[in-house]
């Protein structure tokens, strides 16, 4: 099977723009808009009540979107939905600090549900490899910047050259 | 081999000839991490005593129960407000304090651009969450019940009710039909072909706020004038509609760790500030017969912990100067309540409801929050404060509306001092709700369709709820009296100006001038720094009025507490 050349996670992937709607326009009918919903972890120290979910979603979808989504798909009774718009980070070029290649923006969607309860699975058993190996990552990402940024003005020339 | 202890000379002559410029000791400009040192003199005095006098050894915990506070901070705490009681007489002065304490700016900064408050939470009657009742029981230390007090229905109102009812009926219908409701302009001359639904709700929101305040006030205006040829005390009550209701207290975080809004006194409290209106208030000058007695268990009873963050409870920060209003000003008298209403149209907004079954809760929550805020307020304006606990319970009626649905509750405030922790806290408020009634179900060609008796015999006994007139105790037992209050105001806040004016009183960053660098105004600095320089000189020749506070403190030696940018050990007035 052939998959498409940047093949990507849904929720990483662009959907297509939803179209604006402006006052005196007429109503819009979209029958499979891409929305997507994912569960997530709620963030440290910051415990939520336990019929409340944690949910990114596309950035487009407003709190009725939200609501409809887990009610007609679902089948689940949301009593009240918050967002909140997590800015993404900006990117420096390590030498002209100009933003380059900016993470996009994340909403995020805090559900009460009307009679579950939700509490996120432990799947890794209290302990979280992410740490470490995002500590890893990172640094690894530290080292290939800072040589990225010493020879930014070389390419070709490889590290160990000078 | 040149050892170079401290005492010895060989250091001496290496700090002044060889080492780096950077320690040498004879180098002007460049910053040495200590402070200045002066000499100490070769004979010692003889500072021994056949009987050496040592100061009592004090208790662990000051008086009064801290549960687990940590000791040190349980006793700044008990400092801070023997300090606030001893050096504050008035209550004006207290909250003037209060409210500059949390400042973000020192007063010698105060610029139009600066004045601006530390983070508090900002609390409205309202709920705006689903089911979050246990919040506001836990920021407020109550306990609900949901039933009236008994007391209430042994009260008499029939005769009273069918004199009354049909003068009632006909104003609610006179400012159902009558009042013309207020177009605005650009609606009038609107073709209507558009118009945007929040817009449109808001404006409806506003109508009915107001449709609301005018019935109720003209209701209770009614009832008053009527029974007051018969009740002395309802002669004297002050009725006000549209009154601001505010009240601030900081809360113990019970070792949450919240990142914002701490109180900066003790990082481990938040602050709240409640801030709303009510739709008509009566007060009287005495107060009510309380419902409980403080010591009954239901009392003793702690309330549950919530360990939320008021943000899941939409709940949010703002920038405020904390305020204690608790409907009217500090020295207008009438400081006890009789009744407070306010208008509950709001509870149907899109943002707070929510279901059928949530608007109960919702509307305790909304009883709760107003009745905490309004009696807290009453009781700064009466001497007491979260150091100085109300030594006879406060009492509030409450009653929330929107014209067709009436809810009743009695909310008894025993204690106001929520910046202890959980376990130190012994006593809790309590607040009394009934369940949600109509008045009338709707109305048709001029007639209330269903009207409920029950609801205007509550009212009327809240009303006739008749204040102790005479009490055996002394109601203000913090305040002294005071004659010349409005001069000795005048010259308290000449006088912050003085106390609160540098932040560091005589901090030795004053002794270098290479480390002084931004914590003060320009002034301050030259000024610190001239007068240390030359201190001799100015010693000896300048008058005290001119070298001022600064080298006062010099010359006493005498170290300021950190903990504070004002400071009240200094008498605030002579």
């Amino acid at each position: 099977m052939r998959l498409p050349a940047h093949l990507q996670y849904l929720y990483k992937s662009m959907t297509p723009r939803y179209p604006k709607w402006q006052p005196g326009d007429p109503r819009h009918r979209i029958f499979f808009p891409q929305f997507w919903m994912r569960i997530m972890r709620p963030e440290e120290n910051r415990s939520i009540r336990p019929n409340v979910v944690r949910f990114e979603c596309h950035i487009e979808m407003t709190k009725n979107d939200i609501k409809q989504y887990l009610e007609k798909i679902y089948k689940v009774d949301v009593l009240d939905v918050t967002t909140i718009i997590q800015q993404g980070k900006e990117n420096r070029h390590p030498v002209s600090s100009e933003i380059v290649d900016p993470d996009p923006d994340r909403k995020f969607a805090y559900a009460f549900l009307k009679n579950e309860t939700f509490e996120y699975p432990d799947i890794w058993r209290g302990r979280l490899p992410f740490d470490e190996l995002a500590k890893d990552e990172k640094r690894m990402a530290s080292v290939t910047n800072k040589e990225n940024a010493a020879t930014i003005h070389r390419p070709g020339l490889s590290n160990w050259f000078r | 081999m040149v050892i170079l202890h401290r005492t010895s000379n060989a250091l001496k002559w290496y700090r002044l000839t060889l080492c780096r410029y950077k320690y040498r000791l004879n180098h002007p400009g460049v910053h040495i991490p200590h402070g200045v040192q002066y000499q100490t003199p070769y004979n010692l005095p003889d500072e021994y005593a056949d009987h050496p006098l040592y100061p009592p050894i004090r208790p662990k915990y000051p008086p009064g129960s801290w549960g687990s506070m940590d000791s040190k901070k349980a006793w700044m705490h008990f400092e801070l407000g023997e300090k606030y009681y001893r050096h504050l007489k008035s209550v004006k002065e207290r909250l003037t304090i209060m409210a500059y304490q949390n400042m973000m700016c020192y007063y010698d900064k105060l610029d139009v651009e600066q004045i601006d408050s530390k983070l508090i939470w900002m609390v409205n009657g309202r709920p705006r969450s689903p089911r979050s009742l246990p919040f506001y029981k836990h920021i407020t230390r109550t306990h609900v019940t949901d039933e009236l007090p008994k007391f209430y229905e042994q009260m008499d109102v029939e005769s009273l009710l069918n004199y009354v009812k049909p003068v009632l009926i006909e104003r609610i219908l006179a400012n159902e039909y009558a009042q013309k409701d207020d177009i605005p302009l650009e609606d009038m001359y609107d073709k209507g072909d558009y118009k945007i639904s929040s817009i449109i709700n808001e404006k409806q929101l506003k109508i009915d706020q107001q449709r609301t305040t005018n019935v109720l006030t003209n209701m209770i205006r009614t009832i008053i004038n009527v029974l007051a040829e018969h009740k002395p005390y309802l002669r004297k009550t002050l009725i006000g509609s549209d009154v601001p209701i505010e009240a601030w207290w900081s809360l113990n975080l019970n070792g949450e760790k919240y990142d914002r809004a701490k109180w900066h006194h003790d990082q481990n409290t938040t602050s709240f500030q409640f801030r709303d209106k009510a739709a008509v208030q009566v007060k009287t000058s005495r107060p009510l017969r309380s419902i409980v007695d403080p010591n009954s268990s239901l009392c003793q009873t702690p309330v549950p912990l919530c360990s939320y963050h008021p943000p899941a409870f939409k709940v949010f920060t703002d920038r405020y100067l904390p305020m204690q209003i608790p409907g009217h000003w500090h020295g207008e008298g009438h400081d006890f309540n009789l009744l407070s209403m306010y208008s509950m149209d709001s509870i149907y907004k899109y943002d707070s409801y929510f279901n059928e079954d949530e608007l109960l809760p919702s509307l305790m929550s909304w009883m709760v929050n107003t009745g905490h805020a309004e009696l807290l307020a009453q009781a700064y304006y009466l001497g007491f404060s979260m150091w100085r606990e109300p030594t006879y319970p406060l009492i509030a009626q409450l009653v929330l509306s929107n014209r067709r649905q009436w809810i009743f509750g009695v909310y008894q405030l025993n204690t106001i001092g929520h910046f202890k922790p959980h376990d130190a806290q012994i006593t809790s408020n309590i607040c009394w709700v009934s369940p949600l009634m109509n008045l009338y179900d709707r109305i048709e060609n001029g007639e209330l369709i269903n009207f409920n008796d029950n609801i205007l015999r509550q009212l009327l006994r809240f009303i006739l709820n008749e204040p102790i007139m005479e009490p055996n105790w002394n109601l203000t037992p913090y305040v002294e009296d005071l004659t010349n209050l409005d001069e000795r105001y005048k010259k308290f806040i000449r006088n912050l100006y003085e106390v609160v004016k540098l932040e560091k009183q005589d901090s030795r960053d004053h002794h270098r001038w290479a480390k002084i660098s931004h914590d003060t105004t320009v002034f301050n600095r030259r000024y610190a720094m001239m007068t240390t320089l030359f201190k001799d000189i100015v010693f000896d020749n300048w008058p005290r009025e001119w070298y001022g506070r600064t080298l006062e403190k010099i010359e006493r030696k005498k170290n300021m507490p950190l903990f504070k940018e004002y400071d009240l050990l200094m008498p605030v007035t002579r």
